[in-house]
């Protein structure tokens, strides 16, 4: 035998072996794969010489095979299936003699006889001659088994470790190549998966009132479960890792593991409308695969899987036996076999484990321990509900605490030499940031609460507008202030709406631009510096600048020939403008905006800012940022004139204070009346008094000045005295007020009772303009 | 038809009587030192701090278009509730002093009062005659939104 | 000729085991929507049927309990359930009711016929 043979006979063998210690009673498919195996051992011997044997024995073995599709004869046929199976390769690998192994064999003979009994003669089945079925090879995804052995594990995997970070970005290369090519069959499917989401849809609906119907759970799981298994067939992968990632959870809810809680039925919905896309990027296509792919490509499935797993890993507490199981602790089988005993005994697993010396008490013990630790983490997720009033109440006493606290530390330190004074102060400190923080995290909300609800939205306007659109959403875990998600739902609503209306062109004219057919909207929340950044993009037609321009030259807002010199962000910036946006000529030919200017008064009365950036056929990005909360910040406080004016702290780069030598003439007169030179820049020196209507009596000797850093830009802020530091509760200002002072985000109050007036600097650098 | 009867704070700016319902007020209270904010329009005088509340003040002579007379002890502050963009907001209304709380039914407020009429009626809500007082009752939510001098007093002037 | 009995309650794969079949010359094919009906056409067709392929989760009856109702007048005939990953643990219940084997969605044509082969000819 050649060394090469003989490898190539251990490597089947060994291949043969994995497959039977994976068999499981009643594994019609393993039963064949087997048989297959075996039949390749066979015509791998046949080649060989002085194998007869051998290859006698292969012949018997592929009858026990086929003996493994008959209930009674399954064990008897698994059993020597095992056993010889490792004497083969006890064999080849030279530690098992010839004669040993005849011997073994012989011993055996009674077993073969009882399983062969009764067993057809191997017949030379056609399936057995290296033919391909063209028409039925047809009907299935290429790598469905190498992909059935990954997915058998997942579950396990992220059960055990489960690292989030495993979960895959985008579609690897070849991920769609099993699509069927079957028009018909797919859009069979596509009608069948509609009919079940929108079962599921309602019965998702009514579990929200009714979360724990059993009905209702069964019929949502095997909607979802129907569609895997049927997407599976077609080799749609995306739609089926989709769909199964949302029946693993619904089988945990079947089960009663875990509780199906809003948050779930969001996560699910959120899934529905995956799945949605993805049905329409195959329609849209007309089920033409090579086209649908071009769509898929484009609709993010793992992100969901990922958040998925993280929330099922959240949730889910394990059984002893499965933690036993997956600590390797005892095998599957010895688990199976628990189980069983278990219905007879009615005794826990741990207890029967032991009791049959399975595995040792120290064993069980560790597993115990595991599963409290798990538990404890579910129960840690139960809500209390808190009405908003009491948690805004909290918010602003806690706002006092800091105050006073404050106060109590100045006048502690006024006192020299108090040590311990200082010490206990210090820890007081680190007691109310504690409480601050925590209070202030009550108020949170993630903002997928109402991402959630904008899905929805998006689906139902280009449902109404005929158009395709997939909605891809970032940073949903992103948490902001209640008030603030609050109100900013409307704008984006408007700002959606108006990229679905306005931006996304319809699929011949995506078509033509060489787009894909279906539309993709992004949003995304991300923490930026010491707010939250939201952003709306869509890749429809943009808004062309010049239009934008001529248009503001019509209603006599600017000029023709300073027109020509406005920056972009200036020249969008006149699409907020109040009945600028609903004109028709720029909604119909740029394509953007009715109404604007309320969206952006309403993220004026929160301080959030909003701004547009397009390229015109590519793509229209808005842009909007707020404060992560309204209720306190780290302001610095300064006086100027009269009052006490508080900048914000994170927007501070130093302190500088100016020798009047270093002013410099302005080089022209946009605002700035003068300049420093500083750390090899020239920066604008501002005085604060200029827009506050402040008198200015400064010292001329030393002026005091804030360095600040806002949009890569340095600005001086000169002020009449630097306060210091400090914990700043912001009061709401009223609107009254608001509306006569946009460079003021709020007010505060100081331990003396006096108050202060909070600057927002975006704000405060637009007034000078 | 059962008549309807509401309760109405009368305040005095110079010589004339103003009533706004009870149910827009929170309180009265005395003057106390405001921090003045200088870039406010005219009628804006500044802040003042109730009780931890940071509430702006509204001086209604200047709103009225009326000369600007300093505070004195007997200047109050009316605190009324008015609707803003996100929720209630509070202003305080500085006003020459308060008179009364009285009871109007809706059928004795005169709706189209016989006066002057280049004035917008949107910030008057209707006149009452209370003995030998005539009485403004306004329509405070347009008064104190828009940001215009509302020259009400002028007009109630020339027709007196 | 007797009958291949398939019950699933998905349109795509009753129609994908169908042609399966029917490609490899089976023709006596019926068909269920959902264990309920699978069980009032097994009984229509007692004694005239040579395997019964049949999905685990199916609405009116799940399969596990039509594996059960079939035993209790067919002791016999060949049952395959069509499974999961998921609901892989199952088939040991399906088992002690008396299915004799079980097949994990997705499968391949080829393998299916030959393990219907095992059991009818065409």
């Amino acid at each position: 035998m050649t060394v090469e043979k003989k490898s190539a006979l251990r490597t089947q063998v060994h291949a043969l072996n994995s497959l039977l210690a994976g068999y499981e009673p009643g594994d019609l498919l393993k039963g064949v794969d087997i048989r297959d195996t075996l039949s390749s051992l066979k015509k791998e011997m046949e080649s060989l010489p002085h194998m007869d044997k051998l290859l006698q024995l292969t012949r018997h073995l592929i009858r026990v095979a086929e003996a493994l599709a008959d209930p009674e004869k399954e064990p008897h046929a698994m059993n020597l299936l095992r056993s010889t199976g490792k004497d083969y390769e006890a064999f080849l690998a030279g530690s098992l003699s010839a004669k040993e192994f005849s011997e073994r064999i012989r011993a055996r003979s009674s077993l073969f006889q009882q399983v062969l009994r009764g067993q057809k003669e191997p017949t030379v089945s056609r399936r057995d001659q290296p033919e391909v079925d063209t028409e039925s090879g047809r009907l299935e995804p290429a790598e469905t088994e190498s992909r059935r052995t990954e997915k058998g594990k997942p579950s396990k995997n992220a059960d055990g470790q489960g690292s989030p970070a495993e979960v895959r970005t985008g579609y690897g290369e070849g991920y769609f190549d099993g699509i069927v090519e079957d028009e018909k069959l797919l859009s069979q499917f596509y009608l069948e998966a509609k009919e079940h989401l929108e079962e599921a849809q309602s019965a998702l609906v009514e579990l929200e009132y009714d979360p724990t119907n059993k009905e209702l759970i069964n019929n949502l799981f095997r909607n979802f479960h129907t569609i895997k298994g049927s997407s599976a067939f077609l080799g749609l992968r995306n739609v089926e890792e989709l769909s199964h990632a949302v029946e693993d959870l619904l089988a945990l809810v079947r089960e009663g593991k875990i509780f199906l809680t809003k948050e779930l039925i969001d996560l699910v919905f959120h899934g529905m409308e995956i799945l949605r896309n993805l049905l329409e990027g195959m329609q849209i296509n007309e089920f033409r695969p090579q086209d649908m792919k071009k769509s898929f490509q484009i609709i993010e499935i793992f992100p969901y899987i990922g958040l998925m797993r993280r929330v099922l890993e959240q949730y889910k507490y394990r059984k002893i036996g499965e933690i036993l199981a997956e600590e390797g602790k005892i095998t599957l089988q010895d688990l199976q076999h628990l189980l069983k005993r278990q219905q007879e005994t009615e005794k826990k697993i741990g207890e029967l484990a032991v009791e049959e010396k399975i595995a040792t008490t120290e064993d069980v013990l560790e597993a115990l321990k595991k599963q409290k630790s798990q538990v404890a983490k579910v129960k840690r997720l139960g809500y209390v509900k808190v009405s908003n009033e009491k948690l805004n109440t909290l918010i602003d006493i806690v706002g006092e605490l800091v105050i006073n606290q404050s106060m109590l530390k100045q006048e502690l330190l006024e006192r020299s030499g108090v040590d311990r004074g200082e010490r206990n102060i210090s820890q007081l400190e680190t007691i109310t940031t504690t409480i601050k923080n925590l209070v202030l995290s009550m108020g949170m909300t993630p903002i997928s609460e109402i991402f959630t609800k904008l899905r929805v939205v998006a689906r139902n306007t280009a449902e109404e507008l005929g158009k395709s659109v997939y909605l891809e959403m970032r940073g949903e875990d992103t948490e902001l202030d209640r008030n603030v998600i609050e109100t900013i739902y409307d704008p984006l609503i408007h700002i959606i709406r108006n990229s679905i209306d306005h931006g996304i062109e319809d699929a011949e004219e995506r078509q033509r631009k060489g787009k894909d057919k279906v539309g993709r909207i992004i949003l995304a929340a991300e923490h930026k510096g010491s707010g939250i950044e939201i952003i709306i993009e869509d890749d429809g037609k943009g808004i062309d600048p010049e239009l934008v321009k001529a248009k503001a030259v019509e209603l006599g807002l600017v000029k023709r020939e300073e027109a020509e010199e406005l920056s972009l962000k200036d020249t969008y910036g006149f699409l907020f403008l109040p009945g600028f946006s609903t004109s028709s000529a720029v909604t119909t030919v740029s394509g953007r905006g009715v109404g604007l200017d309320v969206v952006k008064k309403n993220l004026d009365s929160i301080h959030g800012r909003v701004e547009v950036v397009s390229e015109k056929d590519r793509f229209t990005r808005f842009i909007i940022r707020l404060p992560l909360t309204l209720a306190i910040i780290e302001g610095f406080v300064t006086r100027v004139g009269e009052n006490k004016y508080v900048f914000p702290f994170s927007a501070i780069e130093e302190i500088k204070v100016i020798d009047p030598a270093e002013i410099l003439a302005s080089e022209n007169g946009n605002g700035s009346e003068a300049l420093i030179y500083h750390r090899g820049m020239h920066i604008p020196v501002l005085k604060a008094h200029k827009v506050f209507k402040e008198e200015e009596k400064g010292r001329d000797d030393r002026i005091l000045s804030l360095l600040f850093s806002l949009d890569q830009s340095r600005y001086c802020v000169v002020v009449d005295d630097l306060i210091g530091k400090q914990e700043i509760v912001i009061k709401n200002l009223s609107d009254t007020l608001l509306q006569e002072c946009p460079y003021f985000s709020g007010g505060t109050i100081f331990g003396d009772g006096s108050i202060g007036f909070v600057v927002d600097m975006q704000g405060f650098l637009e007034a000078l303009k | 038809m059962s008549e309807e009867v509401k309760k109405y704070l009368i305040f005095t700016i110079e010589k004339e009587s103003y009533g706004i319902p009870i149910s827009k007020v929170q309180e009265v209270i005395r003057y106390m030192p405001i921090t003045r904010l200088h870039e406010a329009s005219r009628f804006l005088k500044g802040v003042v701090n109730l009780r931890g509340k940071i509430i702006p003040i509204v001086d209604m002579r200047l709103k009225f278009g009326l000369p600007e007379k300093p505070y004195t002890d007997r200047t109050v502050f009316i605190i009324v509730e008015i609707l803003g963009l996100r929720d209630v907001n509070h202003i305080g209304l500085a006003v020459d002093g308060v008179k009364d709380v009285v009871d109007i039914p809706d059928t004795a407020v005169n709706r189209t009062p016989e006066i002057g009429f280049r004035f917008k009626s949107k910030y008057l809500y209707g006149i009452v005659q209370l003995q030998d007082t005539m009485v403004l009752i306004l329509n405070l939510d347009s008064i104190l939104t828009t940001e215009e001098v509302v020259e009400l007093g002028q007009q109630v002037q020339q027709t007196t | 000729m007797k009958h291949i009995l398939i019950a699933d309650d998905s349109d795509v794969i009753r129609s994908i085991v169908e042609q399966t079949l029917r490609l490899h010359k089976y023709e006596n094919i019926l068909k269920a929507i959902d264990g309920q009906d699978a069980l009032e056409k097994a009984k229509a067709n007692k004694g005239h049927i040579a395997l019964y392929v049949l999905d685990v989760n199916m609405p009116r009856m799940d399969g596990l309990t039509l594996v059960k109702e079939l035993r209790s007048f067919d002791a016999t005939t060949p049952i395959i359930m069509l499974t999961t990953e998921t609901d892989k643990s199952k088939m040991l219940t399906a088992r002690d009711y008396g299915a004799t084997g079980w097949i994990i969605k997705p499968f391949q044509a080829e393998k299916f016929i030959k393990i219907v082969e095992m059991y009818v000819k065409p």
